[in-house]
């Protein structure tokens, strides 16, 4: 998958085990998304805000191989405040077995007005 | 033949002199000029980037700059809340490596005309990186080359009034241009900057170099940490 070597394997999910599908790349997750009860992704701010605005359960996980690892910043900052679980490839089994979904609070998204009348006042534009 | 030598001695000296009040002059030029852009740099850094007293009565041409993945999706949303009437025309610039950021500016533009309200006209085009992930430095000095060139005759043929721009490095060449525009008096452009959300301890490259050159006339963070560390960034909040 992706540049690693690791193929999963697809299942139907019958006799009790998990059902498995995969895919490369899709123009818009956002139906996976929203037929989720978990979501476990990488630390891209994309992901991370398109879940959070689905009010889905998030575990990201931080690769800490990236040269310049700013990604676990944003990552950290949100699970201090709660909205979402933040692990490493080696934590993420204890995370899952560990983690208590209610303790989750709910992100409300951001707004860009105070930017834009910012921008406007010190253009001359009324606001 | 003594006298003959003594009169060669004199007119080396004299022409000498010559010399050296050419090289005076010359200096002298040199630490003119040199102290002109100086004060036309603090001019530009103290004066330019304080507000716009007069109201404009026309619209601003304005050039968005839009990065890739995330950095797009925080500048769309900062240009749904915008008063597109007042910025336009609008001109997108994006990476030519990058597909998929011009063709959200059209969607949100065609979702503004949809709407029927006066937006007026945008313009989309694309710009050379000056740097792709994993090239090799000394290829990389002629790709800046040819990206910085290539950033010019944008901005000569835009020259716009507002910049909007936050990172990555695609917007670095445009605002360096648009600086030594303002520098020379060609045109001044108000730049702004909006750090990315997911920048929440420290800035990154890109808005490090607007603020340390102070570079962009204003440079928003989304985080409080952030304003408490560059004290001349102004918070306002998360765009996400």
């Amino acid at each position: 998958m992706g540049r690693g070597s690791y193929i999963p394997m697809k299942s139907a999910g019958e006799d009790g085990f998990v059902s498995v599908d995969y895919f490369t790349f899709s123009p818009s997750i956002a139906d996976h998304l929203k037929s989720a009860s978990l979501v476990i992704s990488h630390a891209g701010s994309g992901s991370i805000f398109e879940t959070l605005r689905l009010r889905k359960p998030l575990i990201v996980v931080v690769n800490e191989d990236l040269m310049d690892n700013h990604q676990s910043e944003l990552a950290e900052e949100l699970a201090e405040r709660k909205h979402l679980f933040c692990a490493r490839p080696q934590t993420l089994f204890n995370t899952i077995s560990e983690m208590d979904t209610e303790n989750l609070v709910v992100y409300e998204p951001g707004d860009a007005s105070p930017v834009a009348r910012f921008i406007n006042r010190f253009l001359g534009f009324s606001t | 033949m003594l006298e003959h030598c003594i009169l060669f001695a004199m007119d080396g000296v004299t022409s000498l002199f010559v010399d050296l009040e050419f090289l005076n002059v010359a200096i002298l030029l040199i630490i003119g000029f040199a102290s002109f852009i100086m004060i036309r740099v603090s001019y530009v850094i103290n004066w330019a980037s304080k507000h716009r007293c007069s109201t404009p009565l026309r619209p601003l041409s304005t050039m968005i700059v839009l990065g890739s993945g995330g950095h797009t999706a925080e500048m769309i949303n900062l240009l749904a809340v915008l008063q597109m009437d007042r910025f336009n025309p609008r001109y997108y610039v994006a990476a030519t490596t990058d597909n998929m950021s011009l063709q959200k500016a059209r969607v949100l533009e065609s979702s503004l005309r949809e709407k029927d309200e006066f937006v007026g006209t945008s313009h989309f085009m694309q710009i050379y990186r000056s740097r792709e992930v994993g090239q090799s430095f000394i290829t990389s000095i002629g790709t800046t080359l040819i990206a910085l060139t290539h950033a010019l005759w944008l901005m000569f043929r835009i020259r716009p009034q507002v910049i909007l721009c936050n990172g990555p490095g695609t917007c670095i060449p445009l605002c360096m241009i648009a600086f030594l525009f303002k520098v020379f008096g060609i045109t001044s452009s108000s730049i702004f900057y909006i750090e990315s959300i997911a920048r929440v301890k420290r800035l990154s490259l890109s808005g490090l170099l607007l603020y340390k050159l102070r570079m962009a006339d204003q440079l928003f963070v989304q985080w409080p940490q952030l304003k408490k560390q560059y004290p001349r960034s102004n918070y306002v909040g998360r765009l996400m």
